[in-house]
């Protein structure tokens, strides 16, 4: 398990776990951000990531990617 | 019979573009989330059914994070709209559902718009309208608004559905919760206190909503024992909280509603991959920010390398009408205060400022693309890093940058922001990005005494003027919201290809409130201060002795300090505070010069040294009168009058500083 904000570009995690406010963690559920969602990390500029679901794409600024926890899924296992 | 209806739906989903369409209106379209942020009402007429329409601001859901969702939420709830049209991007369907479903939940008359349906098509996904409509209970439209498809049909519906009175009912089945629901809706169904369909009640006050629960405490004491004993019985069913739960429900649902309807060809849209691709370029770690510098910095040179000829022309022009109508009242034997009136004071004044016209043009046609292309919130990520070393978070870099502009809707745009400290900072520091009525005062100075470096020297300011704000925004973060950064969640829109029509109305609309704004506030403090300038009769026309003059001397020896102690200069601030461009306008008046004339008298009074002072200051010293409404209306006096006093005392001190330690250094 790690920070969503240390995964490298191009890698599938799985979200495993939000922290955070009741807030925080509904907006994101708002969005589709929840646990279990598989996302792809398509850039990371050292904190701020941008990530793919689906068809969306989300900019999670810094203080949002260090609550997010998440794990490595196996290259072409799930498709987006 | 007249009707209102509701425009709903998730950001960016097109709904002022819908609204537009129906009402043959010119709201401004953004490609970003959160460009409505406060509701706007128009009309059309249908079969000769008059319906009022409102727009509202975007939002996920009824559960409310920022000011704008909660302008949305409060009145579909609360005014009760006769049927709200659901704006739908049927690219992104699951997501954009959720809000329908809460809607109907509600008891709402709903109409769905599957809009954007051209990049459904275009991405060979299939959606079963007929199907969708079946399982939801509703009727379904499905339009392109961007290019005016679908929109007989749209109103068709509109009106059949406002005309029809039964409606299907519609409802969730929250498995372990369903006793609770139907608990909580009986007892609301005796006590009869709420408009909307118990059941929908019950799951609202399930899922937190606290206004609801305070309404129904007082009739119903036993409520918040039911909730609670829900909240136990699920979290140790299921180790969830309520909220959660509910909200997992309903995506639940809507997944099933998608597999039934919905049928991929393709799993990957060429589209995205393009945006991807470009995202990789735009948004990486190293290249991002020198990229982001890079179009701005083209933006000042299209401003100024295309505005500038232009520019000239249309001063010429107004140098011939002054000419021109000095000759006519000598030839008509008319007095000559009129005389006077006309050429020194409204058409030198108002003239001064419209010669800028063609700069600004090109400042809105760049912003305007910049809006419609998606780069703008790719801006608000790549800046995330650097917005929160200031104590804010990217999304705040949205308002500063629209602050470009003019600094009003700048300030309304913090009303995307979650947490209300980030929202006040931002307000705070908005009147420092340099907006387009500084700019005439720039491009005057600038060409009079930097002639070689135009552009550089007005980057100058606008970057200073941002250096500035990152001070500010540190020290009044730390004087008055300490305390973590409310985290940065924005979804980012496919790029577009910026529509043409939409780039050039929404430059043509700001550039219209331009003219407007020299026609009419601008126009009366010229007519203001010619009056002051001619005033004792007998006393020579804005000379020392007219009741300008006299005005000015009490208020030049402040500026002494910063290089520029001359009454015209006091008097052409003090009216700047009413619009930035008076500036220009009464320095126009007073000296009765067309801008290359001012210019010669401009070089006869300052040195380059204290025009640079100059132009610090009117970057800096108090936001306009507008702006000063603006900040009033968005948070209360005590902010107001903290914006107004740092910005007076911080662009003296800082003129006043460049002024002597140039002086110093021999400038």
């Amino acid at each position: 398990m790690m920070f969503l904000s240390v995964v490298e570009e191009k890698r599938l995690v799985r979200i495993v776990r939000i922290r955070g406010g009741k807030g925080f963690i509904s907006r994101l559920m708002s969005i589709g951000i929840k646990e279990g969602k598989i996302v792809k990390v398509l850039n990371n500029i050292r904190g701020p990531v941008l990530i793919s679901l689906g068809n969306l794409r989300i900019a999670l600024g810094r203080g949002a990617s260090f609550k997010i926890f998440v794990e490595y899924v196996k290259e072409g296992k799930n498709e987006l | 019979m007249s009707y209102r209806i509701a425009l709903a739906g998730n950001p960016n989903s097109g709904k002022t573009t819908v609204f537009n369409l129906l009402c043959g209106a010119r709201e401004k379209i953004g490609n970003w989330s959160g460009t409505t942020v406060e509701k706007k009402q128009g009309y059309f007429t249908h079969q000769n059914e008059k319906v009022e329409v409102v727009d509202l601001p975007g939002t996920y859901s009824l559960s409310v994070y920022s000011l704008d969702e909660r302008i949305a939420r409060d009145f579909l709830i609360k005014e009760k709209p006769d049927l709200v049209v659901c704006v739908v991007d049927a690219s992104n369907l699951e997501r954009n559902l959720y809000l329908v479903i809460q809607l109907l939940e509600m008891g709402q008359p709903v109409l769905l718009d599957l809009n954007m349906m051209d990049m459904v098509e275009k991405s060979k996904i299939k959606i079963d309208t007929q199907k969708l409509s079946r399982i939801l209970g509703i009727d379904i439209v499905e339009t392109v608004a961007s290019k005016g498809k679908g929109l007989r049909e749209l109103k068709e519906k509109i009106v059949g559905n406002l005309r029809r009175k039964e409606r299907k009912i519609f409802r969730i089945d929250y498995h372990s919760l369903e006793k609770t629901i139907e608990e909580i809706a009986s007892l609301l169904k005796d006590k009869k206190i709420l408009s909307i369909p118990p059941r929908g009640a019950g799951v609202r006050i399930l899922e937190q909503d606290f206004e609801l629960l305070n309404k129904v405490k007082e009739a119903i004491p036993q409520i918040e024992k039911i909730k609670e004993k829900a909240e136990t019985e699920i979290t140790r069913l299921i180790g969830e909280d309520l909220e959660t739960f509910i909200i997992e429900k309903r995506y639940a649902f809507l997944r099933g509603v998608i597999k039934e309807c919905v049928k991929k060809e393709v799993s990957l849209e060429a589209r995205l991959t393009f945006s991807d691709k470009l995202d990789k370029i735009l948004t990486n770690r190293i290249l991002g920010i020198p990229l982001f510098l890079f179009f701005m910095y083209l933006l000042f040179q299209l401003v100024f390398t295309l505005g500038t000829p232009l520019a000239d022309l249309v001063d010429g022009f107004f140098g011939k009408l002054t000419e021109s109508a000095k000759l006519f009242f000598e030839n008509q034997n008319l007095p000559a205060w009129l005389g006077s009136l006309v050429s020194d004071g409204i058409i030198s004044g108002v003239g001064s400022v419209l010669v800028f016209l063609p700069n600004i043009m090109f400042l809105f046609l760049g912003i305007s693309i910049l809006e419609g292309s998606g780069y703008l919130a790719r801006a608000a990520f790549v800046m995330d890093r650097f917005m929160h070393a200031l104590g804010l978070h990217g999304k705040s870099f949205i308002p500063m940058l629209l602050g470009f502009g003019c600094n009003i809707p700048g300030i309304m745009a913090t009303r995307t922001l979650e947490s209300r400290k980030d929202r006040i900072l931002t307000i705070l520091i908005n009147p420092l990005m340099s907006c387009s009525a500084r700019l005439p005062v720039y491009t005057l100075f600038a060409s009079a005494f930097f002639p070689k470096n135009q552009g550089l020297v007005v980057f100058s300011l606008y970057l200073l003027g941002i250096v500035l704000a990152i001070f500010v925004a540190k020290v009044f973060k730390h004087i008055f919201f300490k305390g973590e950064v409310a985290p940065l969640v924005m979804e980012l829109p496919p790029y577009r290809i910026p529509i043409p029509r939409n780039v050039l109305l929404s430059m043509w609309t700001r550039s219209f409130l331009f003219i407007k704004k020299a026609g009419t506030v601008i126009f009366l403090a010229v007519v203001f201060i010619w009056l002051l300038s001619s005033l004792p009769l007998g006393a020579q026309y804005a000379g020392e002795n007219s009741l300008i003059g006299k005005l000015g001397k009490i208020l030049a020896p402040l500026f002494k300090p910063a290089g520029f102690g001359f009454w015209q200069v006091a008097v052409a601030l003090l009216f700047g505070i009413l619009a930035k461009e008076v500036v220009v306008g009464s320095l126009g008046t007073l000296y009765g010069a067309s801008e290359e004339g001012l210019k010669e008298v401009l070089l006869q009074h300052f040195s380059p040294l204290s025009a640079y002072a100059f132009l610090i200051m009117t970057l800096i010293y108090i936001p306009c009168v507008a702006a000063i409404a603006t900040i009033k209306r968005e948070t209360n006096w005590k902010w107001t009058a903290l914006a107004v006093s740092y910005s007076l005392i911080l662009g003296w001190g800082l003129s006043v500083l460049f002024y002597q330690i140039g002086r110093f250094f021999g400038g």
